[in-house]
């Protein structure tokens, strides 16, 4: 029989796709990895190139930011920009929708011009300016310049602290509400935006901060790096994002999904010491079976116990769940310190549901064919010219 | 390893972990969120690292670790695609080559992408940059997702090739 002769590549492009290999194909891979480092080497050379491909294809052109403080209600104008359609990635997408109507926005270009004495200065625009704090209370951006060179432009109903210089960073700016446009002067001590939900320091020129409003919490804070590199500090976590990268920061961890709890399901042999209208309280003295999921301390801890096991309810398409018809029948005849076995379900503790009657005990619960004195009246056949029932009863009173 | 030291490597071999991390798991976001937990790790047990070590060779012991628990926690019956001895082989495979090669090979990849026909030039940045599922990247594109699965495959074969080319000129490598 002639050996497959596999295109590696193209198996090592579909696992770098994410997509299944047949069980041939990924044993085959595996051997050849495992005797060929050539091949190990060729599988880092594609991984590292798709890593790569993110940088590389960086968008140049200057990236809005978008921040927006938690307790921050929507914009009272649209953003001063639109979002870039640039670096999406699917764990980002579905914020992107929810944010649109939270946004606002930032762009942060290289910029240079020269300082002005104060440590800021409204250059135009209707403010509330008290100390470092600054309102825009008109209907039009205003502008402000910094110290250092930078320039913002803060949307109406904007609110923001110009704290100036403080420790190693040449320019904090608090955004506490609203949105702004930042131009950023280029110099090798860094610019700070401060926002509730963390810290994003610009170490470079061109990034995107976003703040997104999850359902607890305070609001997630997204970071996504055109180009150069800007440094995060969020949730106690600080990270460094370089071109192309983009990240979330404090997201709602995923509720964790819990470990099925084992339950036993088999078949018990026990007396029947009890009984209600739709349960039986069952005392086991062994385990006949129990199916292979359930784990083997449980089966032994089975024999002993009083089991109530209650009739199984069924789920209808027309209505609420209705007691399995043949299952109730079968506890009713059930008679005190009656021998049973029984395929029984747990549910919790010592409440357990019947699985399934075997045949036998389906035919003992309603016997087939068999003559019964006491058949139901026959249904009256109506008088067609009597019209319906209703009309008769009203003609009886 | 001083915090400034960790923070200098992290950055220097970012993307070689990284790249390290989506080789074994095949899977570009899980990769970047394992580099994050990586680097998370990192910080915590860098005072047990000696300022000199050779951080690749550390960093692919975390990675390997890391991988191996992302499987454990993955809905059960979902087949790896490599198994668990070949996971160190491929990391080793990052770890034998020297840094430069790595900067080397990003630069050809850089030449090699910017001499792309625009489509193509999209195509990749659609998929890869944008992450677009290819399902949804073939109904855009009218064709199906077979095909551009294929031309998705010979667009990095071809760039592949190409990078190796000029990694051969002189000057490049």
């Amino acid at each position: 029989m002639s050996e497959i002769r596999w295109d590696w590549d193209f198996l090592i492009h579909r696992h770098l796709s994410g997509e299944e290999l047949t069980e041939e194909q990924r044993r085959a891979l595996n051997d050849r990895l495992r005797k060929f480092p050539r091949l190990r080497k060729r599988l880092a050379e594609m991984a590292f190139e798709q890593v790569q491909f993110r940088d590389i294809r960086g968008v140049s052109e200057p990236v809005p930011i978008l921040i927006l403080g938690p307790d921050a209600q929507e914009p009272a104008t649209a953003p001063l920009l639109k979002p870039a359609a640039a670096v999406r990635r699917p764990w980002i997408l579905p914020a992107v929708a929810a944010a649109a109507c939270l946004a606002l926005i930032v762009g942060l270009i290289v910029w240079t011009s020269g300082a002005p004495a104060e440590p800021f200065k409204v250059v135009s625009g209707d403010v509330k300016a008290e100390g470092s704090r600054v309102e825009v209370s008109g209907p039009t951006p205003a502008f402000v310049r910094m110290s250092d060179g930078s320039e913002a432009e803060l949307a109406p109903a904007s609110s923001a602290n110009f704290r100036g210089r403080v420790g190693d960073a040449r320019q904090v700016v608090e955004l506490n509400q609203g949105s702004g446009r930042f131009k950023v002067a280029k110099a090798p001590e860094s610019f700070r935006i401060d926002t509730p939900s963390g810290r994003v320091s610009v170490l470079g020129t061109e990034f995107t901060v976003e703040l997104r409003k999850q359902k607890k919490g305070p609001a997630a804070l997204a970071v996504s790096v055109a180009s150069g590199r800007v440094r995060v500090e969020a949730g106690g976590q600080t990270r460094e994002l370089g071109p192309g990268e983009s990240r979330v920061f404090g997201v709602e961890p995923p509720p964790e999904k819990k470990e099925p709890r084992p339950v036993f399901s088999g078949v018990v042999q026990g007396s029947v010491q009890g009984k209600g209208d739709a349960h039986v309280l069952l005392s086991v003295t062994r385990v006949v079976s129990a199916k292979k999921e359930t784990p083997a301390e449980l089966v032994a801890s089975i024999p002993g116990r009083t089991l109530k096991v209650s009739v199984a309810y069924a789920k209808r398409k027309d209505g609420d769940p209705q007691p399995d018809k043949i299952q109730f029948l079968f506890v009713r005849k059930l008679e005190i310190d009656q021998e049973i076995t029984l395929d029984v379900r747990q549910i919790k503790g010592d409440d357990f549901v019947i699985g399934a009657l075997d045949e036998a005990q389906a035919q003992w619960a309603v016997p087939k064919e068999e003559p019964r004195e006491d058949k139901p009246p026959k249904k009256k056949t109506r008088d067609p010219e009597k019209g319906p029932e209703r009309g008769n009863k009203k003609e009886d009173k | 390893m001083r915090e400034e030291t960790l923070v200098k490597n992290l950055l220097q071999y970012k993307r070689t972990l990284e790249g390290m991390l989506f080789a074994m798991v095949g899977d570009a976001a899980v990769a970047e969120d394992l580099f994050q937990e990586m680097a998370v790790l990192m910080t915590r047990k860098r005072e047990q690292a000696d300022e000199n070590c050779k951080f690749v060779a550390w960093g692919r012991q975390i990675a390997i670790n890391l991988v191996r628990d992302w499987r454990k926690k993955l809905a059960r019956g979902k087949v790896q695609t490599l198994d668990d001895d070949v996971l160190e082989a491929v990391a080793g495979a990052f770890e034998a080559s020297a840094e430069s090669a790595w900067d080397a090979r990003r630069e050809a990849l850089r030449l090699c992408s910017d001499k792309l026909p625009e489509k193509d030039r999209l195509l990749l940045r659609r998929r890869y940059e944008e992450s677009v599922p290819v399902e949804q990247l073939a109904a855009e594109l009218s064709v199906s997702r077979g095909a551009l699965d294929t031309s998705l495959y010979r667009l990095r074969r071809a760039l592949h090739d190409c990078v190796e080319l000029r990694l051969q000129q002189p000057g490049m490598s």
